[in-house]
């Protein structure tokens, strides 16, 4: 048996200039940081002449012989592209499970291709570099499958920590952070994370960010660059331990955010937001591409109580975390070469 | 190190001239001595190319008196053959010589070894002489190897600290010993703390960060990088060490206590249960007529838990203790603790040790289960951990007391059991060592 995992990340600035459409002309900046909250990876290999993947947050099933064509569709399209293109057909059994629910703006997507990367890759004997787990990861979701998605996630939940990424044409820059210790220790007890129980598709608010910037929509460009800058921003805040400036710049951005494409915020988030802002909070986002999920706000020690206090009284439920700094790895790994051999 | 090359230096020395005075018949002849002090060199250097000057490998276990005992023979040996060579004034000039200078050898580095160790135990455990470790893994096994070397302060090592995979920075883990990274960042914490060594617990960590220490632990500066294997989790069974085709083995052994230690505890054994007879016995025949004269049976028997988890049926003097109407001579024979001395014959029938865990009768087995695989591999004792106590302990107390002692044998620890059960004995509170939480409820004299 094989276990991979890898972190889901919260972003702090920069997102939506990940795309290509946009990093490819003005460059990118992505400033994030993984937490201990896991997709797990369960890789057997066997002798079966098939290859069987069970999700546990999806509760599906998919098994397919090794005969039949491959087909990148429905919840399980990631690990099965993933298979495909390591040209596994057979003798794979995956069970995949997630720590935080899908669709909730925390890179989990991202995060089960790099896991199942992680753990395939491991099962063949191939021992490939954070950044090979990272580009590959983008190939097969961006190139191969067409999603309408940036390469933040996978470089995030591949490097693990707290990066600066830098996004160009001819390439992907990971500066990780080397925060002080009680920085790290104060954003792991004043960034909060409350789960606003609604899960969305982010790929149509994506796809409409996307289409906005090839076609030159101004204002979303305007965003974008104020979005980039406010990046830089938070890569100095968050060097010199400055967490209230960090608070207010993602009050910043989060205005900036709204104006990239419709769908990003709601009343209902807006409500949860301005909630936590009138009870001590500085400034925060809905995380990743908008619509729901996962509600991130920066907020003084001695008004995390009344903040959680008045969002869990809106029904929210805020979820503990602290930082990852590994990125992904393979926990326990007892499989035999037999699979290298297999699929050579 | 320099003290000890000293001290061995010394020990040779006194152990060859001793020879020399013995052989020459105790006329006062010193005349042979000074070419026989050339094995002192010759000693020396047998001893470090036995690793007998290796700090890491010594002050703990059997090993480094083996390598004594080897490195004297080879020494008298050397000398032997030195005479050859230096012809007419021999090194070693008879066989007798060479008889008795091997043996002196071996007492005089074997008693030198001894008293340093102690002198270095007393040291370790007023804090000096310590060694600053890292623990890589902060799991169950990781914890309680941390719990381990705080209970054996004389074993030298200190945890300052954890890496671990799965706990945030910071964490605490145990007696205020804390997280400080993942392993990844071993060198830095390495540096940070100044720990002189690093021990990995392959089964708290993840199977990545394993193999990428194994490849890039060779880099941290000199610093000594020790494996804990993983059957320590399991169960408190002696494990040798062999090699076989290059590769390092643990073999289990069956029982805890093997080899010399077996041998040294069966003689001290069978030597105090037969110095003890002529009192045992008058003294339960004594007990037993009087148990008889006040109506009651003198005797029970209860079946009781053995080493490897055989079953033998003990006799007990019957105090009617507990839950039964007590008899004035069941009382005091009850406070006396004379219950329990039949027992003895269980020594001597190899059926129970002197010193070693509480005797369980298979009636209250479950209540132990969970402890069963380490206290299966000792015989129960007369005396032990169980039975020093001045207060009454959870049975979770006294089982990590008898755990502590089962993992840690050694011949000493029996000794020092038994002195202080003695001096309980003397001193008049030899009672019955009672437990928290009912643990010694049911009919059965040696709870």
């Amino acid at each position: 048996m094989l276990i991979a995992r890898a972190p889901v990340r919260i972003s702090f600035a920069g997102g939506g200039t990940d795309f290509e459409d946009y990093y490819a002309r003005f460059g990118g900046l992505v400033v994030s940081a993984t937490i201990d909250k896991y997709i797990y990876v369960f890789l057997t290999v066997n002798r079966g002449e098939s290859i069987q993947i069970m999700s546990s947050d999806y509760r599906t099933f998919h098994r397919q012989r090794a005969e039949e064509n491959m087909l990148w569709d429905g919840d399980l399209a990631l690990p099965r592209a993933v298979l495909n293109h390591f040209n596994i057909r057979e003798g794979f059994s995956m069970f995949l499970a997630s720590q935080v629910p899908p669709g909730t703006g925390l890179g989990s997507s991202s995060a089960v291709t790099v896991a199942v990367l992680k753990g395939v890759s491991g099962a063949l004997g191939l021992q490939l570099s954070k950044r090979q787990v990272a580009e590959l990861a983008c190939f097969i979701e961006i190139e191969k499958l067409g999603m309408p998605i940036g390469k933040q996630d996978q470089f995030a939940a591949a490097y693990g920590g707290v990066n600066a990424i830098t996004f160009e044409r001819d390439g992907v820059t990971v500066e990780p952070l080397a925060l002080r210790s009680d920085t790290l220790e104060a954003l792991e007890r004043e960034i909060l994370l409350f789960y606003t129980g609604v899960a969305r598709e982010a790929a149509r608010v994506l796809d409409a960010q996307r289409r906005a910037i090839a076609a030159d929509d101004a204002a979303v460009l305007t965003s974008l660059h104020a979005i980039k800058a406010a990046a830089v921003e938070m890569r100095r805040y968050l060097l010199a331990g400055d967490l209230g400036g960090v608070g207010e710049l993602l009050h910043a951005s989060w205005e900036q955010k709204k104006r990239l494409a419709p769908g990003i915020s709601n009343a209902r988030i807006d409500e949860y937001y301005e909630t936590a802002r009138a009870h001590g909070a500085i400034g925060g986002k809905i995380a990743g591409a908008g619509g729901g999920g996962f509600l991130m706000l920066y907020c003084p020690l001695r008004r995390v109580g009344r903040v959680t206090d008045a969002l869990e009284r809106l029904g929210l439920r805020r979820m503990d975390f602290a930082m990852d700094r590994d990125g992904a790895r393979i926990l326990v790994n007892n499989t035999l070469p037999l699979a290298a051999a297999r699929y050579a | 190190m320099l003290g000890l090359l000293l001290l061995d230096s010394v020990a040779v020395a006194v152990a060859l001239a001793a020879a020399q005075w013995l052989a020459s018949d105790q006329d006062g002849s010193w005349a042979g001595v000074l070419p026989l002090l050339v094995g002192v060199p010759v000693a020396v250097a047998v001893f470090g190319l036995h690793r007998l000057y290796v700090l890491d490998e010594l002050f703990e276990g059997p090993t480094e008196y083996g390598r004594v005992i080897y490195g004297c023979t080879v020494s008298t040996l050397g000398l032997i053959v030195l005479g050859f060579w230096t012809q007419p004034a021999s090194v070693v000039s008879s066989r007798e010589l060479a008889a008795l200078a091997w043996v002196l050898l071996i007492l005089a580095v074997g008693v030198a070894r001894f008293l340093l160790r102690r002198v270095v135990r007393t040291i370790r455990r007023r804090g000096g002489l310590t060694s600053r470790a890292i623990v890589v893994g902060a799991g169950a096994a990781g914890l309680s190897l941390a719990r381990h070397f705080a209970d054996l302060k004389h074993a030298g090592v200190r945890i300052v600290g954890f890496v671990d995979d799965f706990l945030p920075v910071g964490t605490p883990v145990v007696d205020g010993l804390k997280v400080l990274g993942p392993p990844s960042s071993l060198a830095r914490v390495v540096e940070e703390t100044g720990a002189h060594e690093v021990i990995v617990v392959p089964a708290a960590m993840a199977w990545e960060s394993f193999r990428e220490l194994s490849h890039s632990g060779l880099n941290l500066n000199g610093t000594a990088i020790r494996v804990l294997p993983a059957v320590r989790d399991v169960v408190a069974a002696n494990v040798k060490v062999h090699e076989r085709g290059f590769l390092p083995f643990l073999t289990l052994e069956r029982f805890r206590i093997s080899g010399v230690d077996a041998v040294l505890k069966g003689a001290m054994d069978y030597a105090l249960a037969l110095g003890a007879l002529p009192v045992v016995l008058p003294v339960v025949g004594l007990a037993a007529t009087a148990l008889l004269v006040t109506g009651v049976r003198p005797f029970r028997v209860v079946r009781m838990v053995g080493r490897g988890g055989t079953t033998f049926r003990a006799v007990f003097l019957d105090t009617g203790w507990p839950g039964g109407v007590q008899n004035a001579v069941q009382r005091l024979l009850y406070r006396l603790g004379l219950d329990r001395l039949p027992l003895v014959l269980h020594v001597l029938r190899g059926q129970m040790s002197v010193v070693g865990p509480r005797p369980i009768p298979v009636a209250r087995r479950a209540v132990y289960e969970s402890w069963m695989p380490d206290l299966l591999l000792v015989k129960p004792g007369l005396t032990g951990m169980w039975a020093l106590w001045d207060e009454p302990v959870s049975i979770d107390d006294e089982m990590r007391a008898t755990l502590f002692y089962v993992r840690n044998y050694t011949i000493w620890l029996d000794l020092e059991l038994l002195v202080r059960s003695v001096l309980r004995l003397v001193g008049g509170r030899w009672a019955h060592p009672a437990m928290e939480g009912g643990a010694a409820r049911g009919r059965v004299a040696v709870h």
